[in-house]
């Protein structure tokens, strides 16, 4: 039986990289799997936050829009195949009482020499100016032997809440409470990848904790009738050292806000986080893999560079472009639910090389990213849901403002004697082209915003899989590419008819009449709404447009 | 050729086969194009070339009338050419029909 799946992400960059899995899914790297998904922040208002529990939930919404079925069923061999439960849990530094550690280390009915002794050690370890009395509401700020201690008692006392009940259960108790049930009920045979970076604040906070926290957290719940075992419930993270910095702040900054994060202290964050993770025995007990990932230090992008003013600490400003190693980690998850044997041993760490030219730029192909055996399929996966995305954006001009692609494609295919899909609505239709426009790009008001595809590859300096014009940041270069011929390699890219005009033109000739024949009529294992019968059908016409395609459902 | 006016319909007919023949070449020949216009295209072309076999029907027809020495015989084909026009055109689009709509995903479908 295949285990059950649960990722949980921690922090900015951990939903940065959560992001990147949900694209992956979206081009149906998880046929069949159902991923339970934690989000763990200690800033609700966080951007990165706010972006990714968005994406999942326009990811859903074309799943299925019945309310009593929220994110449909898993489906194989087309996009969007798995699904994808969310659950949120995040800590709430808001109230007076719980707005710095000072406040929340507080305790009454304690003597007076009680008191004394507990400020005492407190000072040991946290500087009673800065690190007690900075705001938390915006994260741990890399304080990291604070956000350990603070992260850990936070899930423990949600945990006691939810099993007492009452009032003062929030609803992300219960969201937390509902997760540790799914992994309780299948504690026997459950993967779960954390993401987080090990260099920055709350995920560092908490990567090292989190398996622990859980099997106590669940120890509660269960009233002490189960607890995790760390051989069968097997955990893996990413240890994601530095990849971007941002500007110093000023004297008065940091007077204000007691405590910042430099970015100049990453590099060593990361070195003291990489001994740590060598040799701390909690952490080699209790994870099976962890996935090194790490980025050139004079190729770190500078998030500051658009922005002015003052650096920002957290909440709803932070909302930082999307970056190639998040992919990486993205795909570090993939290869830990897809490895066929997990050993029962303490923590193995790996690590994956990228082709380099003679220039030292990088060479990137599907293998750089999920190893020889899934490249091919990769390479295909994603290239099929950027075709997607051209057809509908480019093509049919769904990135502008004003227009619906699919909507266009629809009526267009209606047009052609084609009328299927007439029952897919106008809304439906909008649905996947803001979808595919978070995933790609869109225009709006002549301003181009680049989606998360088009982020990764501005942070690559070299070959990416998919030729420059595919991923210009030109719009008046989208308006003409060709969805069919993305591919560096052309190996992939679509086949073109005989005849006159342009291969452009050919290969659109041939993809619309391949699309009203009965070889890509969709199978029930591909869905059963309109909705996933249209995008089945889409995805059956371009993976078999596809030269050479290794596509058979080897990933089911 | 012969005299007989039944000629003129054989005539007719097989223009009007060549005409459609020549009609769904091009309309094969013509690439789909997001937004539609190869289905306003395709349609043009059917319709000239319905014109094309009735004109050529009926200049053919009539040509070969006007060498028919015999005045009754050279009425008598003159007025089937007229007919034998008429008929083209109806077996054209009648054929052009049901091609397309028997064949109503393909590229034959844009003409209906």
């Amino acid at each position: 039986m295949d285990d059950k799946l649960f990722i949980i992400a921690v922090g900015g960059t951990g939903m940065r990289c959560l992001e990147a899995f949900v694209h992956l899914c979206a081009a149906g790297m998880m046929d069949n799997r159902t991923i339970e998904i934690l989000t763990i922040d200690t800033d609700n208002n966080n951007g990165n936050k706010g972006r990714v529990e968005e994406l999942i939930n326009k990811y859903n919404a074309i799943k299925t829009s019945d309310p009593d079925k929220k994110g449909g069923e898993s489906t194989a061999d087309t996009f969007f195949s798995a699904k994808l439960n969310l659950f949120r849990f995040y800590t709430d530094y808001s109230s007076e009482t719980r707005k710095n550690y000072k406040e929340l280390a507080h305790t009454r009915g304690l003597s007076q020499k009680d008191r004394d002794d507990n400020a005492d050690l407190s000072e040991l370890f946290f500087d009673k100016e800065t690190v007690q009395e900075f705001p938390l509401n915006h994260g741990y700020r890399a304080q990291t032997h604070l956000g350990s201690m603070l992260i850990y008692h936070a899930i423990i006392e949600a945990a006691i809440k939810a099993k007492k009940g009452g009032a003062d259960v929030k609803d992300i108790d219960k969201e937390l409470q509902e997760f540790l049930i799914l992994l309780n009920n299948n504690a026997n045979n459950a993967r779960v990848f954390v993401f987080g970076s090990v260099f920055g604040g709350t995920g560092a906070s908490s990567i090292p904790v989190i398996p622990v926290a859980l099997r106590e957290a669940l120890g509660i719940i269960s009233g002490g009738n189960n607890e995790i075992n760390f051989d069968k419930v097997k955990f893996a993270s990413t240890l994601l050292t530095d990849y971007f910095s941002f500007s110093l702040p000023d004297d008065e900054q940091k007077k204000k806000e007691k405590v910042i994060a430099d970015s100049a202290n990453f590099a060593l964050n990361s070195q003291a986080a990489m001994a740590f993770y060598e040799s701390d025995p909690t952490v080699r007990e209790s994870y099976k893999f962890l996935y090194h990932i790490g980025w050139p230090a004079s190729s770190r992008i500078n998030y500051s560079e658009s922005r002015l003013g003052e650096v920002i600490t957290g909440g709803s400003d932070q909302r930082n472009p999307c970056h190639f190693v998040e992919l990486l980690a993205a795909c570090a998850a993939f290869d830990f639910f897809t490895r066929k044997d997990l050993p029962s041993t303490k923590a193995q760490y790996l690590f994956r090389s990228v082709e380099e030219t003679d220039g030292k730029k990088l060479r990137l192909t599907g293998e750089s990213f999920v190893g020889p055996d899934y490249g091919p399929i990769f390479e295909e996966k994603l290239g099929s849901l950027l075709s997607l995305s051209h057809l509908l954006l480019s093509h049919f001009g769904g990135a502008f403002d004003g227009r619906v692609g699919t909507i266009a494609f629809r009526d267009e295919m209606a047009q052609r004697n084609f009328p299927d899909f007439l029952s897919l609505s106008d809304e439906q239709g909008k649905l996947l082209d803001d979808y595919l426009k978070t995933f790609a790009y869109s225009v709006q008001s002549g301003r181009f915003n680049p989606g998360w595809i088009f982020q990764i590859k501005n942070t690559i300096d070299g070959q990416f899989i998919f030729t420059n014009e595919s991923l210009s940041l030109e719009p008046k270069v989208l308006a003409n590419v060709d969805p069919g011929g993305i591919y560096n390699d052309n190996r992939f890219n679509w086949k073109a008819g005989l005849g006159f005009g342009s291969t452009l033109a050919r290969r659109m000739d041939k993809f619309l009449d391949k699309v009203k024949d009965s070889s890509v009529r969709p199978t029930k294992q591909q869905g059963e709404s309109i909705k996933e019968k249209f995008i089945a059908t889409l995805y059956n016409a371009i993976t078999k447009s596809q030269s050479n395609s290794h596509l058979t459902g080897t990933l089911s | 050729m012969g005299n007989n006016p039944s000629m003129a319909y054989v005539v007719a007919l097989i223009i009007s086969i060549l005409s459609l023949l020549i009609a769904a070449g091009i309309t094969y020949a013509i690439p789909n194009r997001p937004g539609g216009s190869d289905i306003k295209t395709s349609k043009v072309w059917f319709y000239i070339f319905m014109i094309v076999a009735l004109v050529l029907s009926l200049v053919i027809n009539i040509y070969t009338a006007s060498t028919i020495k015999i005045p009754t015989r050279h009425d008598a084909y003159l007025s089937a050419s007229l007919w034998a026009g008429g008929v083209s055109v109806l077996f054209y689009f009648v054929v052009g029909l049901l091609l397309s709509k028997g064949m109503s995903r393909g590229k034959l479908g844009r003409w209906f």
